[in-house]
């Protein structure tokens, strides 16, 4: 096996040395790439090789300062060191938006299938982009600004006006807003708010139990629930990861697998089911694509070493 | 799917520098020293198929549980194993504060290193390694200087460097007995 190991490393490092050759030919390149291809393993030997001679090559420079030596040919870069973004660029299909009037209720509905999303311009101006399974009622006019989010949840950049405040409901919350730019998530009775920037007010509409209003800021994470309300200060970078959808991503932070599924599940109609809670406590971190369930299970049998069983409609996963 | 590009420089950026601090676990949490590299190669595949789903958010955190991961199976499966190592490495705790962060490497450290790597090399290989790299001698010029053919230069060349590089990144730079045999063989012929 060691052998096996250090063979792979040599073959890395002859194609490495020979690719800084003049006589290296697009041929040659072809050559190399289908190597590469041929097994993951041939790759990380090649990354592995090419990183350490360049780091080698640079230090061999620095032992002779000055010295004339023979001018090497000019070398080739592998990868540019080009700026990475923060996030994963993805394709993300867009599901059916299905726009409806209801009769009795005001404004207009919108809303998208599992697995959509689906961006509505309204006439004062303002966007709101609805995520996964969401629907929305919205009733703008010159007069007044409200939004009622029924279900799922929707990122809201809302366009300046002080007279006239944005209003969204979701559940037994209000949101109020004068321009600024949110994302409100309805499960159930639970409300969550995510300021990406400026002030929106949260306030609740129990009868019973009228507690102060919440103003939360650029960087905001707020979850009600009932009577409660919990405010998570400055965290911008937790705004950040529950917006990811907008860019088709899903992020997860340590967070245990079983909510990681329920997330995904919320995307997909092959739905994650969590048989054990061994595999259920196993911590996720990192951003995926939230339509590929079918990866997101790859990962987790291949690095996590979980028991995944897919079946066409569901993956079953086990520890 | 990430692209193969970014997948390429997130493993050499991020997974990379921290082949000193995995190796180390490796050594520690095997029984067998002498299977470390095999276990590195094989956690590294593991790694860059899993990136090429989806980038990890903390590299560090992701790499040293999936290391973790692979040392309990590969004990579950060897079955050879005493239940105690098993234990231990579940409860493994690969935190971020009980590993200590990379050291930043000097350029001074790092030359200090390569020479010493040099030097662990056996002669005729060290020579190779020295008139090509050091020197800047061509393969054939090298060759010429050295009174053997460019096929063996060639060979010693990668054998050499192979080495030096796994020696750079904290590996052992040992080199295996029957590649350099060969050409010992060949040039004394």
């Amino acid at each position: 096996m060691r052998a096996r190991v250090e063979e792979i490393e040599e073959e890395a490092v002859r194609w490495r040395l020979h690719r800084e050759e003049a006589a290296w030919s697009d041929t040659d390149e072809a050559a190399l790439q289908a190597w590469l291809a041929e097994d993951t393993a041939n790759r990380v030997a090649y990354l592995r090789m090419s990183h350490g001679l360049e780091r080698v090559g640079r230090l061999a420079s620095l032992k002779t300062p000055g010295r004339p030596g023979r001018r090497l040919p000019p070398r080739r870069r592998a990868w540019p060191p080009a700026a990475i973004a923060a996030t994963l660029a993805l394709t993300v299909g867009l599901g059916a938006l299905g726009v409806t009037l209801e009769v009795g209720k005001p404004g207009r509905a919108y809303a998208t299938e599992v697995g959509g999303r689906e961006l509505v311009s309204l006439k004062d101006g303002s966007k709101v982009e609805l995520n996964t399974a969401s629907k929305v009622r919205a009733d703008v006019s010159p007069e007044k600004r409200v939004v009622w989010l029924e279900k799922g949840e929707a990122y809201f950049d809302i366009a300046h006006d002080a007279a006239h405040p944005f209003v969204v409901y979701a559940g037994d919350r209000r949101i109020v807003v004068l321009g600024t730019k949110f994302s409100v998530r309805r499960d159930g009775d639970r409300v969550q708010v995510a300021v990406a920037e400026g002030k929106v007010r949260v306030e609740t509409l129990r009868a019973e139990k009228p507690s102060p209003p919440a103003v939360v800021t650029q960087g905001d994470l707020v979850v009600a629930e009932a009577s409660s309300t919990l405010i998570t200060p400055k965290a911008p970078t937790k705004v950040a990861n529950e917006l990811a959808w907008r860019d088709g991503l899903l992020v997860f932070e340590n967070s245990a697998l079983t909510e990681a599924a329920a997330e995904f599940n919320r995307y997909n109609d092959k739905k994650i089911i969590i048989e054990d809670t061994a595999a259920g406590g196993t911590m996720i971190s990192g951003s995926f694509d939230a339509h590929n369930v079918d990866a997101f299970a790859r990962l987790l049998r291949r690095a996590m070493r979980l028991n995944v069983d897919e079946a066409e409609d569901e993956i079953r996963i086990s520890g | 799917m990430t692209g193969a590009r970014r997948v390429d420089e997130w493993f050499v950026r991020e997974v990379i520098p921290l082949e000193a601090s995995l190796m180390r676990l490796f050594r520690t949490h095997w029984r067998n020293a002498a299977e470390a590299a095999d276990l590195r190669q094989e956690l590294y595949v593991t790694l860059y198929e899993a990136g090429q789903t989806a980038l990890p958010l903390n590299t560090r955190a992701f790499v040293f549980r999936s290391a973790r991961n692979l040392l309990i199976n590969r004990a579950r499966r060897e079955q050879v194993v005493s239940i105690e190592l098993v234990a231990e490495l579940e409860s493994l705790d690969t935190g971020m504060d009980m590993l200590t962060p990379e050291r930043h490497v000097s350029a001074r450290e790092d030359l200090k290193r390569l020479r010493l790597g040099l030097e662990q090399l056996p002669p005729r290989c060290r020579e190779v390694v020295t008139l090509r790299r050091i020197e800047g001698l061509s393969q054939k010029e090298a060759a010429t200087r050295m009174g053997v053919t460019e096929h063996t230069v060639e060979r010693q060349m990668v054998v050499g460097m192979r080495a030096l590089v796994d020696f750079m990144l904290g590996g052992t730079g040992r080199i295996r007995r029957e590649g350099v045999a060969a050409d010992a063989e060949e040039a004394s012929g």
